[in-house]
């Protein structure tokens, strides 16, 4: 076959590339590490978009941000309750009153208003837009970050690549990946790395010395079992001091900014979930999830959003604001995302309930145009008229900025097959 | 008392124990040769494997490495030190058999094989992923618990939950349905791996691509499972509806009519306003504020809101039958047909329209019976299979939960030996265990290589395994505490707490007559629209509030909001609640009958129990769910309106009914506390501040079995690989850097060091650099360190190198620790 067709379709895309980016199709060496993408196995795309984005800050709204009330408003109609919208500093973009500050950064930010989930249930929910898979009790599938690990690597091998601040016990990590793919996690931002200093009253140099009196102890073992665990043990520990020392767990620790500065991006966990975010990708940290809990708003909905909005709005506006001055965003891709929106009408509970059909995601910085509003829904935000954006088609266009492979079939330990974003079509018009 | 003399003392112990009547060891010898004569020929079946491959197999384990291996496999921790050398003492001849059978006999075998059958089953302690699903969830942990201790056969632990029903407090089997709340569908297709070791899951959407499974199969296999309902209802609540359209309906039709005038569909319609003198509903319609017209919706709601605390707690078994989904793209039969159950290999068992009615039991039970059968095909090889691979650490057949028509096992005359025998064991799994622990394969060196992916592992030895997550911290517990084995007693204490209080509220509704609890639900339906007009009040308010920037009247507003909430919550506590439970104290107070007529087993326990907390507590009702105390009165509304409604009922209720075991608990925990400063020669304010902080430790120190499951993100056991119990088998034992820094730097190592751990404590005893040496080895590898490693420490303590806690700390880094020889 169709070596023929393989071509001509890697040459439209090379085309579509340079159409919809402007750049060409060649993989950039340095960015990539081909030697790892070779290693991902049979099946693995020659062809990848150049990327737009080296590192992401994924924010997740957990539990169903309402759309109505934040990206997506409808002035005049009923369905708004109370809610009212305000200008942005991008032209003709109109967000909710309870989100002041992330208006001012609107120009760096592409709102979709069009987004579609067949989830309605939380976990379900949260599992599809983290995966791009609907959620089966005989499989786990990866999330974003273990595919850009999976192909890429870290981007600094002295940090962990992925990881995830907030308390999310629910989080697919590396599904059937190996589980070093998975997020480490950071339960409470200010604590930072767990453990990863001696205890105290311990030195430095006692430390060296019974990591060698273990090596010396551990000698007749370790030379009769020659299996790859076992060495994984003795990597792991060789990475684990390696990282003890490095100079980049600082990144770790957010009582180096400015007191000024944390208290803009909110003294709650989230903000404090978005500085820590941003110092490492400033380290080269790939991937990283900040969580925001607490938008499931069925009852009292106009008094709840409010008050979760300004917490968003703090660590949103202050993180997009912060990167773009130390010129990270250029090169880092912030994606806020939630599993649904929620209900137009309102309920008995003066709430709002489940609402997969529309809703609103934002893509801001790493290659995307900011100050636009793609897709659109109808008078009381129930239906999508234009541009509908399904889930795995969102998380093409992360895999998209990044340049990863959107079509290298990855197989599960029961043989089935997998993409990164299970087909998604990106949406490159966001680009450029 | 030298630890020697102690392990003298225990060995001869066990030995009397083990001989005291002529009964028992007259059937102790007959299954000991039953069981000599089974391990033979399981090591025949394996030793023809060597001949004829050419596989040389590994040397017979030293009593050091079986030991420490044995403790691992069966209580799921490494021996205490204590432990080990009782066993290294012993000089008989079939010690290991008897010390298989001591640890199979022990609660450390439970805490063990919850952790494996927990793993398969996907048990969670919050079963349904949400708070309110704890009770079902502790109740089905529990259960698994109860099955193992009482070596519940492994084909009736099968029926008992796929025939599950009840409610979680009489029957914590329930939570195998409710784990997969609302997803009949993925709920058959789990039964159908962890039980056939089948995956057909692929067939839910499309026939299978590489097995025999078509969607129809599927379907009709799922079939038999779907009718099982985990929604949240009760029968009074059902009739209660049903009394509503009837009276809504009676009104539209006009006075008097209560019956069905054809319009039975416009249970939506908000009806006109009428008097509503016509049913039983008049007397509290006309109590209620408000103009006493409530829709559907309303009403609906309301009933949910007061069945709310008991949801994800009982499951029903019913007749409903799947439907094709509307995509079906077959042509055996059309998108959204119905479909009858029918079995898709071995015997056939099928049950079709004509059948409706008739059945002797739930299309489940059936199911159940089939699948548990000698005759299916897979049901024996599956679980012999994954034993074998608990056991050995590799299947005779993987992947375990993937057969197939064409799968073969690597030794196929010993898997059928093996499902032949564990046939004519009954399904006893301890005694298939203790058969396998007591093969010549099993006590063989580990295997020293990886086994090659795709060729064939002829068993020259088990495999080196790495401890699992539970046996790391369990091993480390064992080192802390004295008795690592027992039971927590605050998780049976907050998990009793928590099922009684579910109980209770539930026999408080369930038991309402249908036109009581319809009477209630109006009654919180005008408490509904009442605050859902002060949330939009509140609203009004906020928005004013965030107009001028005020931080503290937009705290008050959200404050606000949070009470409304919590007052309708009480509103149902008190209208409903209150009012069910003190129907159940007229019954046990109208005289000694009423306990004996109970309907059931559960309702004459609940109702002994209520009587038991009248007679310590006699006004436990009108006290609970208010401060201090006040007259008896009924009045809800007054009750509300006082200024201080302080505490919520049923966890005053709760609190009520635990009092004594709460107080029998602080004095346990007091004498503990009293013994160990006295042993411990904890004197002055420092060395107390230490105890202290040690006891704290001490306290989340449980087996992992005893903790929430799964243990939460970021817990030591998670960084380790415990499974989230998301997909089944889903532990695992790859290396992370939190696990190096857990190990080097984490609290375990604190607690370890402690002066007060079990570990310092025995070194105490150490009266030289190198008796420490030895006596640490003997803790945390169970054998005495070769000439070699002696010389190491011995020097590095004599240098002061390091400390003995020094040595601790380096030898739990040390991969021969983590791994199981």
């Amino acid at each position: 076959m169709p070596a023929d067709s393989d071509l001509s379709r890697r040459r439209f895309m090379a085309r579509a590339a340079k159409t919809f980016l402007g750049v060409s199709a060649l993989p950039a060496a340095g960015l990539f590490g081909d030697h790892r993408l070779n290693a991902a196995g049979a099946g693995a795309s020659t062809l990848r978009q150049v990327p737009t984005a080296k590192r992401v800050i994924y924010l997740y709204m957990n539990g169903g941000m309402s759309h109505l009330d934040t990206f997506d408003p409808k002035p005049g109609n009923e369905a708004m309750g109370p809610t009212k919208a305000i200008n942005t500093k991008a032209d003709g973009v109109r967000i909710s009153e309870y989100l002041p500050r992330t208006a001012r950064q609107m120009d760096k930010i592409a709102v979709i208003n069009s987004m579609t989930s067949t989830q309605g249930a939380h976990k379900q929910g949260n599992y599809y837009m983290h995966t791009s898979y609907e959620l089966r009790s005989s499989i786990r599938h990866p999330a974003m970050g273990a595919w850009a690990l999976k192909f890429d690597g870290p981007q600094n091998p002295s940090l962990p690549a992925n990881i995830m601040i907030g308390n999310e016990s629910s989080h697919p990590g590396s599904g059937f990946f190996e589980s070093r793919f998975s997020p480490l996690m950071v339960n409470n931002p200010e604590e930072g790395l767990r453990n990863s200093a001696p205890r105290t009253g311990v030195t430095d140099a006692e430390l060296a010395y019974h990591l060698d009196l273990s090596k010396k102890l551990d000698r007749e073992f370790t030379e009769k079992y020659q299996q790859k665990n076992v060495r994984a043990y003795t990597d792991m520990y060789a990475d684990a001091v390696q990282l003890m020392k490095s100079r980049d767990l600082v990144a770790f620790d957010i009582d180096q900014e400015p007191a000024g500065l944390r208290a803009r991006y909110g003294k709650n966990p989230f903000g404090q979930g978005c500085i820590l975010a941003r110092r490492l990708i400033e380290h080269d940290v790939r991937f990283v999830e900040v969580s925001l809990s607490g938008w499931d708003t069925h009852n009292a909905n106009f008094v709840n959003v409010p008050e979760q909005a300004e917490v968003l709005d703090n660590g949103l506006a202050t993180l997009l604001d912060d990167l773009d001055r130390r010129g990270l965003l250029d090169d880092t891709l912030v994606v806020l995302a939630t599993e649904f929106g929620r209900t137009p009408e309102i309920n008995p509970n003066e709430g709002r309930d489940h609402h997969p059909a529309a809703f609103t995601c934002l893509l801001a910085g790493g290659g995307i145009r900011g100050g636009q509003i793609y897709g659109q829904t109808n008078e009381n935000g129930a239906e999508i008229t234009e541009n509908r954006v399904r889930i795995p088609d969102f998380n093409a266009t992360i895999g998209y900025a990044l340049g990863l492979p959107l079509d290298t079939v990855l197989y599960s330990p029961s043989k089935r097959p997998f993409t990164l974003a299970d087909k998604g079509q990106p949406v490159t018009q966001l680009f450029g | 008392m030298t630890p020697t003399k102690i392990s003298t003392l225990c060995a001869a112990l066990t030995m009397a124990v083990l001989g005291i009547s002529a009964a028992p060891e007259f059937q102790a010898a007959e299954s000991e040769t039953e069981r000599v004569a089974v391990t033979d020929r399981i090591d025949q079946f394996i030793e023809a494997g060597y001949a004829a491959n050419d596989v040389k197999p590994h040397p017979e384990i030293s009593d050091e490495t079986f030991v420490r291996r044995i403790y691992l496999d069966l209580a799921g921790r490494i021996p205490t030190r204590d432990e080990s050398k009782v066993f290294l003492a012993d000089q008989s001849a079939n010690k290991r058999n008897r010390l298989i059978n001591e640890l199979l006999e022990s609660e450390a075998y439970v805490h063990h094989f919850f952790n494996y059958w927990s793993d398969l089953l996907r048990a969670k302690t919050r079963i349904a992923g949400n708070g309110n699903s704890t009770p079902a969830g502790m109740a089905y942990l529990e259960w698994i618990k109860d099955a193992l201790r009482d070596n519940m056969p492994y084909d009736e632990m099968a029926r008992a939950l796929i025939g599950a029903d009840g409610q979680s407090w009489n029957n914590g089997a329930v939570g195998y349905y409710l784990r997969d709340y609302g997803m009949p569908l993925d709920n058959l297709a789990l039964t159908s791996q962890v039980f056939l070791g089948t995956q057909i899951v692929c067939a839910q959407c499309h026939n299978h691509p590489f097995d025999e499974w078509t969607q129809m199969d599927y379907y009709k296999m799922a079939a038999f499972t779907y009718g099982v309902l985990t929604t949240n209802d009760s029968e009074n609540a059902r009739e209660a509806t049903l009394l509503f359209s009837q009276q809504e309906r009676g009104k539209g039709a006009g006075k008097g009519a209560g019956k069905s005038n054809g319009n039975g569909k416009g249970n939506n319609k908000k009806p006109a306003a009428t008097d509503a003198d016509d049913s039983g509903a008049s007397m509290s319609m006309s109590m209620m504020a408000g103009d006493g017209d409530y829709d559907t919706r309303e009403m609906r709601k309301a009933i949910s809101e007061i069945l709310f605390p008991v949801r994800f707690n009982s499951v029903r078994q019913t007749d409903r039958m799947p439907r094709l989904p509307h995509d079906y793209q077959y042509d055996d039969a059309k998108p959204k047909a119905v479909i009858w159950p029918e079995t898709p290999f071995g015997p056939k068992l099928a049950i079709d329209r004509k059948d409706e009615g008739a059945l002797d039991a739930h299309p489940s039970v059936a199911f159940a019976e089939w699948m548990t059968s000698p005759e299916n095909p897979r049901f024996t090889k599956v679980i012999v299979n994954r034993l074998w691979k608990k056991v050995m650490g590799y299947g005779l057949i993987e992947p375990a939960d993937e057969l197939r028509a064409e799968s073969v096992a690597s030794n196929p005359e010993l898997l059928a030996f093996l499902e032949q025998r564990f046939i004519a064991f009954d399904y006893d799994m301890k005694k298939f265990l203790r058969t396998l622990y007591s093969t010549r394969t099993y006590q063989r060196e580990a295997h020293t290589e990886d086994v090659t992916p795709g060729l064939t592992y002829h068993f020259p030895g088990p495999l080196l395994r790495r401890m699992s997550a539970e046996q790391i911290w369990d091993s480390v517990v064992a080192m802390i505490v004295e008795e690592p084995d027992a039971r927590s007693l605050g998780a049976e204490l907050s998990r009793d707490r928590t099922l009684i209080k579910t109980e209770w509220i539930a026999r408080a509704i369930y038991d309402l007559k249908p036109q009581e609890l319809l009477d209630g639900a109006l009654e919180i339906a005008a408490v509904q629209r009442r605050l859902s007009e002060e949330i939009q009040q509140t609203q009004v308010a906020l928005a004013a509030a965030r107009e001028d920037g005020d931080a503290e009247k937009i705290n008050a507003a959200q404050a606000a909001v949070a009470e409304i909430r919590r007052q309708l919550q009480e509103h149902v506590a008190e209208r409903i609640y209150r009012r069910g439970l003190k129907q159940k104290i007229e019954l046990v107070s109208s005289g000694a009958g009423a306990i004996g007529s109970a309907e059931n087993e559960g309702e004459a326990e609940f109702l002994t129990d209520l009587a038991a907390l009248l007679e310590r507590d006699p006004n436990f009702l009108a006290e609970s769910g208010k401060p201090g105390k006040i007259g008896a009165d009924d009045d809800a509304e007054s009750r509300l309106k006082g200024a201080g409604y302080g505490g919520t009922l049923m966890e005053d209720v709760a609190d009520r009914i635990m009092a004594p075991r709460e107080e029998e608990r602080r004095q346990i925990n007091n004498e503990i506390r009293e013994r160990e400063l006295v042993a411990w020669n904890v004197d002055d304010k420092k060395e107390r501040r230490s105890y202290d902080s040690f006891v704290r430790a001490r306290n989340r120190l449980v087996r992992a079995s005893e903790l929430p499951s799964p243990a939460p993100n970021g817990h030591f056991l998670r960084e380790f690989g415990q499974s989230d119990r998301e997909v089944i088998d889903n532990a695992n034992d790859q290396a992370s850097i939190p696990q190096a820094l857990e190990l080097l730097n984490g609290e375990v190592i604190t607690a370890l060091g402690s002066r007060y751990s079990l570990l310092r404590r025995t070194l105490q005893d150490a009266d030289s650099p190198d008796e420490m040496v030895r006596m640490i080895y003997q803790a945390m590898l169970s054998r005495d360190p070769s000439a070699e490693e002696s010389a190491i420490l011995t020097e590095a303590l004599s240098k002061k190198e390091t400390t003995p806690v020094g040595i601790v700390w380096a030898l739990l880094n040390t991969r021969q620790f983590l791994f199981i020889q």
